[in-house]
């Protein structure tokens, strides 16, 4: 059973959770991100509420029952296979108090399961509302989702453990061997079972979304099928009482798996948490959410004139990113397997590159300037040393946004230069857009710092339900899209205007980019007052 | 205060750890009685922290044992564990509790009875100078404050065994002067320390043992006085240059004339 204590310091941290908003809404800021936190969930959920309430129909349970188990199944894999060690890992103060506190691990094991079914009380009613028109019974949606939600942290958590029985017992290579194994024949079983939805396809309406009828099939979606059932069962009894005994008790026969493996536990959460506290820390210093949490020794380029100290600091953000460059590499490996083919296909129908362009255009300047982060995002941590340089704060500004602008900058470049190769009927468009991209890209990156400069923000790990936390992503993403949209539609409007006034082409993208670099470089000065007037004392938030 | 037939607070036996390439501790062996405090020196990756975690339970030993106040780490964790105290040299608090609660949390951890924990936890707090902060959440604690708390935690279930890991690191002259006098004054009732610290005056003003260690292995191991003869004996004339030589000359392993437990070097094996 879970110690007592245990129970204390859960009872204690929901309450101090309870506290930490309260305490925030004692600002007018506080209350602000609030109450925009609150309207996000209630413009998210109500259409679903009112939805239901207003007669809309709901899904058939058969195709439901149908097409979920496979759903289910996609979800327990992503979550089994990406989240790595994530399903064992505790915070750093669980660490400190609880590891060497006296606690057996069966006891540690299961409040870590305890903890992970409480947090999900909170995802699953928020998405048994979202979902609620494909269940019959609310209280059937959330008791189903919730169930699924910790079957899978089960099964994750005991494939972490098993893993780590088979590492500590054999060589790497076997390891490797083993593990490549295991996933050659998850992808093998997931093609079995999915192939006959494909069967006679011709578009994307006409996948059929349920399973084959192999004996695999049935094996393997068999948990899943349970935990449907319970998901979509029509009555309280007899449908969803035993379903939802028959999932309880697969979840039990998962932990009762992983409390057998638990003399792994201790050393196995231990890894996991220092790896995730590597990457929150890699995060904090400037690392995209999934670069490596180990930077790659030897890579260097030379120091950058030193242009009143911008080079210099140009140079120290550049360096950063070339050695958290795996995660950038992966990146644009992915670009270059992925855009390269998908322009070729698309280069082939009419119209079809357009919005494939469009989305990598938004991909380009909304996603990932917010996960490069070598700049102000990055420093948070060193705003003091950043202070203390002898340095003008428009030097500063400067040196800390110009290498996510030159980073940015070449990946876009790889982009057109792809276009350029893959769809050559496009490579006007594809010089018109590397010759924005500079100036677009820099007035991006200078907004996304002014906004970090005016709502300092610490990268941390999630919390669930936070309607504070959500509020203030929402305000700072809202404020820098009226910045980008204002800025894009001055430059387009003169732009038009040229044409219209010259006829002239070059004329017209030469009006648009200087709109554009003017902007970028409006967001100079500007990020560099509000660095002087940054107070560490007050603006630097908790981490 | 113990009785004389109490179990030996620490013991540590052949203790090693081996993570893939790397064994981080080989062979160590070392011991520690009621009433004594042991400085565990070495350079940086000389395995000095995960002893510690080893032996406290957080990361099992590939072999060896440990065993606290006769109970051992691996056979009998919860018991062994009950009688020991881990102070991490960058000590992680829960972020949104005030210390009050985190000494609530270790007072029911550790089955304080009710009105005892208060009293020493006030006392502690007194000592520590944070009756002031008592109901102040952990993150708004500056770095001395934080690790005055966790000290404040370790203490309060009277440990018999307490492992600190840099335990000065961030204190102010005050907290530097309590926290010598509380290690003190807990050995005085019949608990053991180990205290890991790269200051080397530390140890040679608190410690009344020396392990000394290197990539794993122990180098030296015995009282402050062998210590001492051993350094006259080599015409060291400081501590620094004792722990210099040992560490930087990997001397040849040799039994030691003036009774200290063992004098190794790198391949000697302790």
């Amino acid at each position: 059973m879970i110690d007592r204590s245990l129970i204390l310091l859960w009872r204690l941290r929901f309450v101090a959770r309870l506290r930490r908003i309260r305490r925030s809404l004692r600002t007018p800021r506080g209350i602000v991100f609030f109450v925009v936190g609150c309207a996000l969930f209630a413009l998210w959920l109500l259409p679903s509420i009112l939805g239901t309430s207003i007669g809309r129909p709901r899904s058939d349970p058969a195709s439901v029952r149908a097409f979920m188990p496979l759903v289910l199944l996609a979800f327990t894999l992503a979550m089994s296979l990406l989240s790595g060690g994530k399903a064992l890992s505790f915070s750093a103060a669980d660490v400190d108090f609880l590891f060497p506190g006296p606690f057996s691990r069966h006891q540690l094991v299961l409040y870590k399961i305890a903890v992970t079914a409480f947090a999900a009380l909170w995802v699953s009613l928020l998405f048994s509302i979202w979902q609620m028109r494909h269940a019959t019974l609310w209280i059937a949606a959330f008791g189903g989702i919730w169930l699924c939600w910790l079957f899978a942290q089960s099964l994750a958590m005991l494939l972490v453990l098993a893993r780590q029985a088979v590492t500590a017992r054999h060589s790497p290579l076997v390891v490797r061997l083993a593990m490549g194994l295991l996933l050659a024949l998850i992808i093998g079983g997931v093609i079995i079972i999915a192939r006959p939805m494909f069967s006679g396809v011709s578009g994307f309406h006409d996948i059929k979304w349920q399973a084959g009828d192999s004996v695999l099939a049935r094996i393997v979606l068999a948990p899943f099928v349970v935990l449907t059932r319970t998901f979509a069962a029509e009555h309280i009894w007899p449908d969803l009482i035993l379903w939802a005994a028959i999932s309880i008790a697969m979840i039990v026969a998962l932990i009762a798996a992983i409390l057998r493996l638990d003399s792994h536990f201790i050393e196995s959460s231990l890894t996991a948490t220092e790896t995730m506290l590597a990457r929150v820390r890699h995060m904090r210093s400037g690392g995209h959410a999934f670069g490596a949490a180990k930077p790659v020794r030897g890579l260097r380029i030379g120091m950058l004139p030193r242009m009143g100290g911008v080079g210099s600091l140009a140079w120290r953000q550049l360096m950063m990113a070339l050695r958290g460059a795996r995660g950038l590499l992966l990146m644009l490996l992915m670009i270059t397997l992925g855009v390269g083919p998908m322009l070729w296909m698309a280069s082939e129908h009419e119209g079809a590159i357009i919005p494939l362009l469009i989305m990598g255009g938004m991909w380009l300047l909304f996603i990932l300037p917010s996960m490069v982060r070598f700049d102000f995002r990055g420093d948070l941590a060193r705003m003091d040393a950043l202070k203390a340089l002898p340095l003008q704060p428009w030097a500063v500004a400067a040196g800390q946004m110009l290498a996510p602008v030159l980073v940015l900058t070449f990946m876009a470049w790889l982009i057109a230069a792809a276009v350029i190769g893959f769809a050559p009927r496009y490579t006007r468009g594809a010089a018109v857009a590397a010759i924005i991209a500079p100036a677009a890209i820099g007035l991006v990156v200078g907004l996304e710092n002014v906004t970090f400069l005016m709502f300092p923000t610490a990268q941390t790990m999630s919390t669930p339900g936070d309607m504070s936390v959500m509020g203030r992503a929402m305000v700072v993403m809202f404020a820098k899209m009226i910045g980008l949209m204002i800025a894009l539609g001055l430059a387009v409007g003169v732009a038009a205007l040229v044409l219209l006034a010259t006829g002239s082409w070059p004329l017209t993208l030469a009006a648009g980019w200087l709109l554009l670099a003017g902007g970028a470089l409006a967001t100079v000065p500007i990020a560099a007052r509000l660095f002087a007037t940054f107070d560490l004392s007050m603006d630097k938030p908790g981490e | 205060m113990d009785s004389p037939h109490a179990p030996t607070p620490i013991v540590v036996r052949d203790l090693h750890k081996q993570y893939r390439d790397t064994h981080a501790v080989r062979g160590l062996s070392f011991h520690v009685d009621a009433g004594r405090i042991l400085g565990l020196v070495g350079p940086n990756g000389a395995g000095k922290t995960t002893t510690m975690r080893c032996a406290c339970g957080i990361i099992p030993p590939t072999s060896g044992s440990a065993v606290i106040a006769g109970h051992d780490v691996a056979g009998d964790p919860v018991a062994a564990k009950r009688e020991l105290a881990y102070v991490p040299d960058d000590p992680h608090l829960f972020d949104s509790l005030t210390i009050w609660e985190h000494l609530r949390f270790t007072a029911s951890a550790y089955r304080v009875p009710a009105p005892d924990w208060q009293q020493r936890a006030d006392d502690l707090l007194r000592q520590f100078e944070l009756v002031e902060k008592k109901n102040t959440i952990a993150q708004e604690l500056s770095r001395g404050m934080r690790q005055k708390t966790a000290i404040c935690c370790a203490y309060l279930h009277q440990p018999r065994a307490i492992w600190l890991d840099e335990p000065l690191t961030g204190l102010d002259p005050r907290g530097i002067r309590t926290m010598k006098d509380s290690i003190r004054h807990l050995v005085s009732r019949g608990a053991a320390a180990v205290i890991s610290s790269h200051l080397l005056s530390l140890v040679e003003d608190i410690c009344t043992d020396l392990l000394i260690l290197h990539r794993g292995q122990r180098l030296f191991f015995g009282s402050m006085e062998q210590a001492r003869t051993e350094r006259a004996a080599h015409g060291d004339s400081t501590l620094e240059d004792f722990f210099f030589r040992l560490t930087e000359g990997a001397a040849v392993a040799e039994p030691a004339a003036n009774g200290a437990t063992a004098i190794g070097a790198p391949g000697g094996g302790a």
